[in-house]
């Protein structure tokens, strides 16, 4: 187990380089740079370009980055002067994190829930029910669920805020629409999952022993249906906790995504590859974990073989 | 990098090249087919939908199919630099209220001249315009120049923006302004409003990148500092500039116009702290350090020496140690010799390169705003990135600062002019969404509605839509060096191809006006007076002029000896 996780993480940190000395390299291809603005004359734009280092061959400007890394610095943002990348993330990060976190837990409990009623009542209305709500959830984008929500509970019925970040209140409607496409994603998986389980032998043999129904449910079939959800839900909470772009333009939310898309408009190097390096270690870490959580599900899967 | 771009530069040529001599090989030049014109713009959907019009135009008035090439506002901006284009949608706003600021652009070899044109009688009525300090004379050559403009058109003007928007019945006394920061909350106040009274509800629309004024370049920053800051004048709410409407009390000009010499008021930062006109000299020559890096430093070239000193060349101190303390040295040199000096804590000596009628309007722009200089010292870089880390001498001072959250203004009880405050709080919230903010107003979580897009236009005509005219200019600007647009008369049927009129009321449909000239109406020429309805009138058609268009590009081609397209 010791040297399976050793081994592991070392693959983390080499996967980690690539995604950052590719980033590095594709980052700088694209046309335009932080100080590109119409009304900055090219001279003193020349002089800005300098003055951050970035008219230094692009390897020197490589190592330069790898060498501060190394030290745990991330650097200076070029646009939002004066901030550091480390303040950004850990800023934005908490608020992201919180609002996926609600949305998961929303998006998991009720998904699950729908997928084993749907897989029980298999071809009856309860399905019919569960697959209808999960097709609303995965045909319907979330910025449109987000608006048509906004419209009729805050502006039509007065219930909860439009926008703005802080309270509670202000979290439902976006963890509700952030989570809709994940609950309609578990829904129909762990409703497949279910069925295939359920057609099992051994399910058939755990009833005929005379197992209590919701015994032979919960023990045997629900625990094994998971499996291939988990697989998923590593990079899943990748995503939903780092920030989602659109939920959080549309409310008003200051988490990590918005740094995402900001930073890549603004050519803001740092920035870019400072929210990169922090998505790809949580992915990582996600993943990771899943892996672990493989075995504690089904003690079959083993981290490491026999003769390793 | 540059490698690979001096590489695809030799194939590009080498292709440009093969294409040319092959033409040749066809018979006579006449044969020739016109190339194919492509069009750079940006790919957000307003920008796109602009183009279209303008393509359907080119192809309705002069028979020639455009190709729109949609890109990010950086790549375009990139091909501007490059001069790497034949046609561009692009457009330019105002940085002071005086013709110069559109019509300095197009000077030879100016910093933002990106379209190859030249003309000698221009740059000549520019530098007279410059070197004068008689409003009328400078106001007549400037006309002058912006009519050899519009008789060439290395740029076809095709629009003035302005943004519609409507704000709560509560709302008064905000002022909006057509340069600089948009709007003024030092006299705004809210009557009667629904739950909290004298507090506004506003929508940035974005993180302000940067509070310190030496750095900031963009007017999301701006509007802040304008209410956090205050200079030597605030311009009133007719716009007019008067002694004693900013820190300084009074000032005398020198009968040659280059010396301004400023009194200060007795007056004190939000800490407590005497604002001194050392405060002043230090944040001025603090923007022309190359060290401090500020975008915005060329706004300074008017004082003396500041162009010199903010070009001093910064080698990089880990590879030339010596190098780098020699230009430190230089620069200490002349930051001695720039025209900003404080004679004592009250008085504010400035002397300027030649004389410039619009000083006095530009000590408003943020980046001469005064800054703290005990606590820009204190706290180096990090100063103004929190709300904890900055102080204020205007109106308002910043009470919190959630980043791409909310920014919270509140009254600033040290304030001169406190009295004359209305506003206990303006809450700033920081939302991109087009949607949202129409939601928010209608629940008065908002109580004003700014940009409105057009799609929502005709819901708010009847609650009150109102228009802000900007100082801006849209214009389609051509490469000279390109082998079409090199040809006057090709440019000019380009532009006898728009209808300007038909732009305004069906594409952009927010109350922009068609562009008859070039610098936008609401510069002005002296008070209430505009340069645009005084001295140049409207020079271009609003309706497009598709015979003589057709006619021009005839000829045109003609020269170049192309043949007309088939239509």
């Amino acid at each position: 187990m010791g040297r399976y996780i050793l081994r592991r993480l070392s693959f983390m940190l080499i996967a980690l380089w690539a995604i950052v000395t590719i980033t590095f390299f594709i980052m700088h291809a694209i046309p335009g740079d932080p100080f590109l603005n119409p009304r900055v004359p090219e001279h003193i734009r020349q002089a800005m370009l300098n003055l951050y280092g970035l008219n230094k061959p692009l390897w020197e400007q490589y190592f330069i980055y790898i060498a501060n890394l190394l030290r745990g610095d991330l650097g200076t943002s070029l646009v939002d002067l004066n901030r550091t990348v480390t303040s950004m993330i850990a800023t934005g990060f908490p608020v992201s994190a919180a609002l996926g976190l609600e949305a998961l837990l929303f998006a998991v409990t009720t998904g699950l829930a729908l997928g084993i009623i749907a897989s029980l009542y298999h071809n009856r209305t309860w399905d019919y029910v569960a697959m209808i709500i999960a097709l609303i959830g995965i045909s319907v984008p979330n910025f449109v669920v987000a608006t048509v929500l906004q419209y009729v509970v805050s502006v039509k019925w007065g219930i909860l805020p439009v926008s703005r970040w802080g309270d509670f209140q202000h979290s439902i409607l976006p963890a509700f629409a952030l989570g809709l496409s994940t609950l309609a994603l578990m829904a129909r998986m762990m409703r497949t999952s279910m069925l295939d389980v359920l057609n099992q032998d051994y399910i058939r043999t755990a009833k005929s022993k005379g197992l209590p129904t919701g015994q032979v449910i919960w023990r045997h079939a629900v625990r094994n249906a998971l499996l291939p959800i988990v697989t998923i839900l590593g990079p899943l909470v990748a995503t939903i906790v780092t920030g989602t772009f659109v939920i959080e333009q549309i409310f008003g939310i200051p988490g990590l995504g918005s740094y995402y898309v900001a930073s890549i408009y603004n050519r803001d190097y740092p920035l870019i590859l400072g929210t990169t390096i922090f998505y790809a270690v949580i992915l990582l870490l996600m993943n990771f974990l899943v892996d672990i959580a493989y075995g504690l599900i089904d003690p079959r899967i083993r981290l490491v073989r026999e003769r390793d | 990098m540059r490698k690979l771009k001096a590489l695809s530069m030799v194939v590009l040529i080498a292709l440009l090249a093969s294409v040319a001599l092959s033409g040749c090989g066809g018979g006579k030049a006449a044969q020739q087919e016109m190339p194919k014109v492509v069009m750079v713009a940006d790919d957000t959907e307003r920008a796109k939908q602009l183009c279209q019009a303008l393509q359907g135009m080119f192809l309705d008035n002069l028979g020639i199919q455009v190709e729109i090439q949609s890109v990010d506002f950086k790549t375009r901006l990139e091909k501007m630099r490059n001069k790497d284009f034949s046609m561009v949608f692009a457009g330019w706003g105002a940085d002071y209220d005086d013709p110069a600021t559109f019509l300095d652009l197009w000077v030879t070899g100016g910093d933002f001249n990106d379209c190859y044109w030249s003309n000698p009688k221009y740059d000549e009525l520019i530098n007279k315009a410059k070197a004068s300090s008689d409003q009328k004379e400078r106001m007549q050559a400037l006309a002058e120049a912006e009519k050899i403009l519009l008789q060439e058109l290395p740029i076809a003007p095709v629009y003035w923006r302005a943004w519609p928007f409507v704000d709560k019945p509560w709302v008064k006394g905000i002022v909006r302004k057509a340069v600089g920061a948009e709007f003024d909350f030092k006299w705004a106040y809210t009557e009667g409003r629904p739950g909290k009274e004298n507090e506004l509800y506003w929508n940035l629309g974005e993180e302000p990148p940067s509070l310190d004024a030496q750095k900031s370049t963009d007017v999301v920053s701006f509007d802040i500092l304008n209410a956090v800051l205050e200079g030597l004048v605030r311009p009133d709410p007719n716009g007019e500039i008067k002694k004693g409407s900013g820190l300084a009390l009074d000032w005398t000009v020198s009968p040659d116009g280059k010396v301004y010499t400023f009194t200060l008021r007795d007056a004190k930062w939000s800490d407590g702290k005497p604002i001194t006109a050392e405060d002043f000299e230090y944040s001025w020559k603090r923007a022309l350090d190359p060290r401090t890096g500020s975008q915005y430093a060329y706004q300074l070239y008017y004082l003396k020496g500041g162009q010199a000193l903010n070009t001093i060349e910064l080698p990089d101190p880990n590879k030339d140690k010596a190098g780098y303390d020699q230009a430190v040295k230089k620069i200490e040199e002349a930051m001695a010799n720039v025209g900003v000096k404080a004679k004592d804590a009250k008085t504010l000596e400035v002397t300027l390169e030649q004389p410039t009628p619009f000083f006095l309007w530009l000590t408003s722009f943020p980046t001469y705003l005064p800054q703290p200089k005990h606590l820009v010292e204190k706290y180096g870089d990090k100063y103004a990135s929190e709300a904890n880390l900055m102080a204020a001498s205007g109106p308002f001072m910043v009470q919190s600062w959630k980043h791409k959250s909310e920014i919270t203004l509140v009254k600033n009880p040290n304030y001169w002019d406190a009295a004359t405050v209305k506003l206990t709080k303006i809450h700033m919230d920081m939302i991109k969404d087009i949607n949202t903010p129409l939601n928010m107003f209608e629940k008065n979580e908002l109580d004003f509605l700014y940009r409105v897009p057009g799609q929502f236009i005709d819901q708010y005509k009847d609650k009150g839509l109102k228009t802000i005219s900007e100082a801006t200019c849209w214009y389609l600007e051509f490469n000279c060096q390109d082998p079409l647009f090199k040809n006057a008369k090709i440019r000019q049927a380009f532009a006898l191809a728009v209808d300007r009129e038909s732009f305004v009321k069906n594409v952009t449909k927010d109350g922009s006006w068609p562009a008859t000239a070039y610098t936008p109406p609401v510069i002005h020429s002296g008070p209430n007076e505009s340069f645009q309805k005084t001295y140049v009138k409207d020079v271009l058609p609003v309706k497009a002029d598709p015979e003589k268009a057709k006619k021009l590009l005839e000829e045109g081609l003609k020269e170049l000896g192309y043949k007309m397209p088939k239509a």
